[in-house]
C-alpha cells in the first residue's frame, strides 16, 4: 500500500514538473511550434525569445521580433520577423507563478556537404607569366570578406611572393556566393608600371608556383579541412589576343538539340566564355539554351532549350571576350595607347553559320 | 513506525519539488530586463529591408543613396532628420553587437557594409546585412549621437527612386541555375552638382567603370569609355584599373574629380572630361604609397591649433596610415604635370601621415569632428567613435604619462593640458578631466 501511495506521488509530481518546465518544440527557419503550451490569447505576451549571447555568456536585452499566435492544427506558435539562424543558441523565458523559466533552443542542424574547394580556373596546369585572373569555385556560399588575406601565392621554394594577389576591399564574389574572382596585381603585370619595374613580375617563366588557400569558411561556419592548393608551371607571356578568326564552329543538325561548338587555339576566359557569346537567330532574337566548357576552357557548348530548325543563325561575340591574361578581342591588356582595333569597348562581332 | 514510513516519501517529494523548481530560473534570471511584459521593438522584415546595401552618400535635400551590389541597383531614399547643432561625440563601444541585439542574431552575423553622417541630424547611417547567406537582408541602422539608440531607416515610408547600374541585357544571365553571371562590385558613388558618379569593378572583367547618372534619375546614364593615367614614364600605356574612391573637388577653379587607386596613386581629371564613351585622362599628384588600398576619402573644412582654417584631404588607408592633404598643397601640384619619376612613396606633394589605421569608415561628423566607425583589435568589436579635427586621434587610446594622477604639466604646457581637458570628457571620460 505505502509502495503504491509513493510511486502515484513520485509520477504525479514529475508529470506536474514536465508540464511546468519542458516545452516542446519544433524549430524550423520561419516558426517554432509548441506542442504542449496552449495559452490563452490574452497570455502569449508572457513569453519572449532571446539571443543567447556568446560573448557575454548572457541573453541579449532586446527580445526577437515576431508575433505569438495560434497557426494551422491549432498549434500555438511563434513566428520571427527575420528566419532563425543557424548556429545561433535563442531562449525563451515564459513568465509563469512559479518565476521565468527559461528554454534553450536552436535550429537543428541540417546535414550540410563539407566545405571543398571545387575548382579553379584556369584548369590547366601550365598558365602564362603575365596571367591576370583566376576564379575560384567552393561548395558551398561564402562568407565573403577576410578572404584574399588566405589565398597565398607560393613559389616552388615554398615562399610566399607578397603582394602577388590584388588586394581590393570588397572582394568579388557571384551572386551564389559560390565564386570567387582573383585578380593578379595588374600594377606588376603592365610593363612600366612602378610595381612591375619595382618587384617584377610576381610569376617567372619555367619555374613552378603553387596558389594556396590556407583558411576559408562558408555561410554556415564550415572550414576548409585542409590547404586546398594549385600547382602550375609558368609559360612565356601571352600576348596574342584571342581572334575569332582563328575559331572552330561546329553546327549542329535541325531538328536536333545538338551540340553546338566551338573550339579555341589557346584558353579563353571561364567568365567570358559563359557571359560574352550569344546566339540569335535571323529575326535577331537571342536562342535560350545552356552552356558549358571543357578542354581546359578552349572548348564552349551550347545547347538549346528548343530543337535547332533550320535557318541562318549569328554568334554574337562581345569584343570584352578575354583570355586568363586578359587580353581580348579589341587588343592587348598591356597595350600601348591608339593600338586597340577598336577605341570603344564592348563592339559587337558577328560570326554567322547556319543550321541544316 | 508508519511515520517512519513515511517521511522517505515526504523527503522525496520535497526533493521533487525542489528539483521541478530549480528547473524554474528565480529573479536573477538570465535577463537584465526580465520584465517580460515590455512590448516587443518589432522590426518589421519588409519595411526595413533593401535586397542588398553597401556603399552610401547623402545628395540633394537628405536623400541617401545607396549602392546595392547584388542586384547592381542605386536606391534614392528620403530621409527624416531633426537638426542638431551641438558637437556631440561618439563613444560607442561594440556598436556592431548593439545593431546584432536589435536585429536578434549574433553579433558575428552582422555584416557591416558602410557608414555616413546624416548632415543635418549628425546620426550615424550604418549599412549591414542580416547574416552571411547570398539571400541574407540588407538593412540601415541609424545611431543618434545623444541618446547611442539604435533605430533602422524605414525603407518603406521613405520616397523611394533607384536606377539600374549594371547597363548588360539581362536575358541569358540568370537563365540556367548556377551559370555565372557578371556582377559589379561598386566601389564608390559620390554626388556633385545634379549627377550621381559611380565606380564599380565586375567580377568577369577588370575594366575602369565610371558611371554618371543624373540625379532625380530619369534614365540618362553615360558609361566613361577608359580612364588613361598618364604618368610621363609610363606614358604610352593605359591602364584599366578602377577607381576605388572618389571625391569631387574645385582646384584653381576647376570642378575636379579626385580619384585614389589601389596602390596608391592620387589622380585628378578636369570634370568636364567625363563624356559618353570618352577617354578620360588623368594626371597622377601623388604616390600615396606602395602596397595598399584607400578606402575612403573626405574633404573637410579643419582648423589647427592657431586657429587657422585650411580645406583638407583625408585619405583612409587600409594598409597605411591615413593621409592628410592641405586642398591649397594639392591645387598646386595640380597646375604641375603631375609625378615624372619611379616612387615607391609617399611623394608628389606634402602627405601628412595621420594615426587613423583599423578605420573602416569615416565621415564629418560636424565642423569640429569626424565619425570613424573602428576596428577594435583586442576586442573584436567595432566600434563607433569621434575624433576632434586637427589631432587626428584619441587620446583614450593610449596610456601615456600626462594620465597619472601625480603628473603636473609643466610650465608653458597649457595647449596640451587644454587639448587634454577637451578630449577627455569628449572620448567618454570626463572623470578624468583635471580640475587644477
Amino acid at each position: 500500500m505505502n509502495k503504491l501511495y509513493f510511486i502515484l506521488i513520485v509520477l504525479f509530481l514529475l508529470t506536474a514538473c514536465n508540464h511546468s518546465t519542458n516545452l516542446e518544440l519544433t524549430v524550423s527557419k520561419d516558426r517554432i511550434q509548441f506542442h504542449n503550451w496552449h495559452p490563452t490569447p490574452k497570455d502569449t505576451h508572457l513569453a519572449k525569445i532571446y539571443v543567447w549571447n556568446t560573448y557575454e555568456k548572457k541573453t541579449n536585452n532586446v527580445p526577437l521580433a515576431g508575433q505569438f499566435k495560434y497557426g494551422s492544427n491549432n498549434t500555438f506558435e511563434f513566428v520571427p520577423n527575420f528566419p532563425f539562424m543557424e548556429k545561433t543558441e535563442y531562449v525563451i523565458i515564459r513568465t509563469t507563478k512559479e518565476g521565468n523559466i527559461k528554454q534553450r533552443f536552436s535550429l537543428p542542424q541540417t546535414n550540410k556537404l563539407p566545405l571543398t574547394v571545387e575548382g579553379i580556373y584556369p584548369t590547366s596546369d601550365s598558365l602564362p607569366e603575365n596571367l591576370l585572373r583566376m576564379y575560384v569555385t567552393f561548395s558551398q556560399p561564402m562568407k565573403t570578406s577576410g578572404n584574399l588575406e588566405n589565398i597565398k601565392l607560393l613559389n616552388n621554394q615554398g615562399e610566399e611572393i607578397e603582394g602577388a594577389i590584388f588586394n581590393n576591399v570588397y572582394e568579388l564574389w557571384d551572386k551564389s556566393q559560390k565564386q570567387l574572382t582573383i585578380i593578379f596585381d595588374p600594377a606588376r603585370i603592365k610593363t612600366d608600371l612602378v610595381a612591375n619595374k619595382e618587384l617584377g613580375r610576381a610569376l617567372k617563366v619555367r619555374e613552378k608556383f603553387q596558389v594556396m588557400i590556407t583558411m576559408a569558411e562558408d555561410i554556415y561556419g564550415q572550414q576548409l579541412q585542409k590547404h586546398f592548393t594549385k600547382t602550375f608551371w609558368v609559360t612565356p607571356q601571352d600576348v596574342s589576343p584571342p581572334n575569332v578568326d582563328t575559331w572552330n564552329i561546329n553546327a549542329p543538325e535541325s531538328g536536333t538539340k545538338g551540340e553546338l561548338k566551338i573550339k579555341f587555339k589557346s584558353p579563353v576566359d571561364k567568365m567570358s566564355l559563359y557571359t560574352r557569346i550569344k546566339v540569335t537567330n535571323q529575326n535577331n532574337q537571342i536562342i535560350q539554351g545552356k552552356i558549358t566548357i571543357g578542354n581546359h576552357e578552349k572548348l564552349w557548348k551550347f545547347v538549346p532549350l528548343k530543337p535547332w530548325t533550320k535557318g541562318n543563325y549569328k554568334l554574337k561575340i562581345n569584343a570584352r571576350l578575354a583570355d586568363p591574361s586578359g587580353n581580348n578581342l579589341n587588343g592587348l591588356f598591356d597595350h600601348k595607347t591608339g593600338s586597340l582595333k577598336s577605341e570603344k569597348e564592348g563592339e559587337i562581332l558577328n560570326i554567322n553559320f547556319q543550321i541544316i | 513506525m508508519k511515520a517512519i514510513n513515511k517521511l522517505p516519501v515526504l523527503a522525496l517529494a520535497f526533493l521533487l519539488i525542489l528539483s521541478c523548481n530549480s528547473n524554474t530560473d528565480n529573479k536573477e534570471t538570465l535577463v537584465e530586463n526580465s520584465d517580460t511584459s515590455a512590448t516587443t521593438n518589432s522590426i518589421n522584415i519588409e519595411e526595413y529591408t533593401l535586397p542588398g546595401a553597401s556603399i552610401m552618400t547623402f545628395g540633394p535635400d537628405n536623400v541617401l543613396f545607396v549602392g546595392d551590389s547584388k542586384s547592381s541597383v542605386i536606391h534614392a531614399l528620403s530621409t527624416e532628420a531633426t537638426e542638431l547643432k551641438e558637437p556631440i561625440p561618439y563613444n560607442l563601444w561594440g556598436v556592431d553587437r548593439k545593431i546584432a541585439e536589435e536585429l536578434g542574431v549574433d553579433a558575428s552575423d552582422v555584416v557591416v557594409q558602410d557608414m555616413k553622417i546624416h548632415p543635418v541630424s549628425q546620426e550615424a547611417y550604418i549599412s549591414v546585412k542580416r547574416g552571411h547567406s547570398p539571400d541574407a537582408k540588407s538593412l540601415i541602422a541609424i545611431i543618434n549621437p545623444k541618446t547611442n539608440d539604435v533605430g533602422f531607416l524605414n525603407v518603406a515610408n521613405a520616397e523611394h527612386s533607384k536606377v539600374d547600374v549594371l547597363g548588360t541585357p539581362k536575358d541569358m544571365q540568370n537563365f540556367w541555375r548556377d551559370i555565372p553571371a557578371s556582377t559589379l562590385t561598386i566601389t564608390d558613388i559620390d554626388y556633385h552638382k545634379g549627377n550621381l558618379y559611380v565606380s564599380g569593378l565586375s567580377n568577369g572583367e577588370f575594366a575602369s567603370t565610371l558611371r554618371v547618372i543624373e540625379y532625380p534619375f530619369n534614365g540618362k546614364q553615360t558609361k566613361v569609355n577608359g580612364i588613361e593615367m598618364f604618368h610621363t614614364v609610363h606614358s604610352q600605356n593605359e591602364t584599366r584599373a578602377p577607381i576605388r574612391s572618389m571625391i569631387f573637388q574645385e582646384l584653381n577653379g576647376v570642378e575636379t574629380l579626385i580619384a585614389a587607386y589601389t596602390c596608391t596613386p592620387l589622380v585628378t581629371f578636369p570634370a568636364d572630361q567625363i563624356k559618353e564613351n570618352g577617354q578620360m585622362k588623368a594626371k597622377t599628384v601623388a604616390e600615396l604609397g606602395y602596397g595598399n588600398v584607400p578606402i575612403d576619402m573626405l574633404v573637410f573644412d579643419a582648423q589647427d591649433f592657431e586657429g587657422n582654417v585650411d580645406k583638407k584631404l583625408l585619405i583612409i588607408n587600409k594598409n597605411r596610415s591615413g593621409s592628410l592633404i592641405s586642398i591649397k598643397d594639392l591645387a598646386a601640384a595640380n597646375k604641375g604635370k603631375g609625378l615624372t619619376h619611379f616612387t615607391q612613396g609617399p611623394e608628389g606633394l606634402p602627405i601628412f601621415p595621420v594615426p587613423l589605421s583599423g578605420v573602416m569608415h569615416i565621415d564629418e561628423q560636424n565642423p569640429m569632428m569626424l565619425t570613424l566607425l573602428r576596428r577594435n583589435i583586442e576586442k573584436g568589436t567595432i566600434d563607433l567613435l569621434s575624433e576632434v579635427k586637427g589631432t587626428y586621434f584619441r587620446l583614450s587610446d593610449f596610456i601615456n604619462e600626462y594620465d597619472f594622477a601625480d603628473y603636473e604639466y609643466p610650465e608653458g604646457a597649457d595647449m596640451f593640458k587644454n587639448y587634454h581637458n577637451m578630449a577627455r570628457p569628449l572620448e567618454g571620460f570626463p572623470e578624468l578631466a583635471r580640475k587644477d
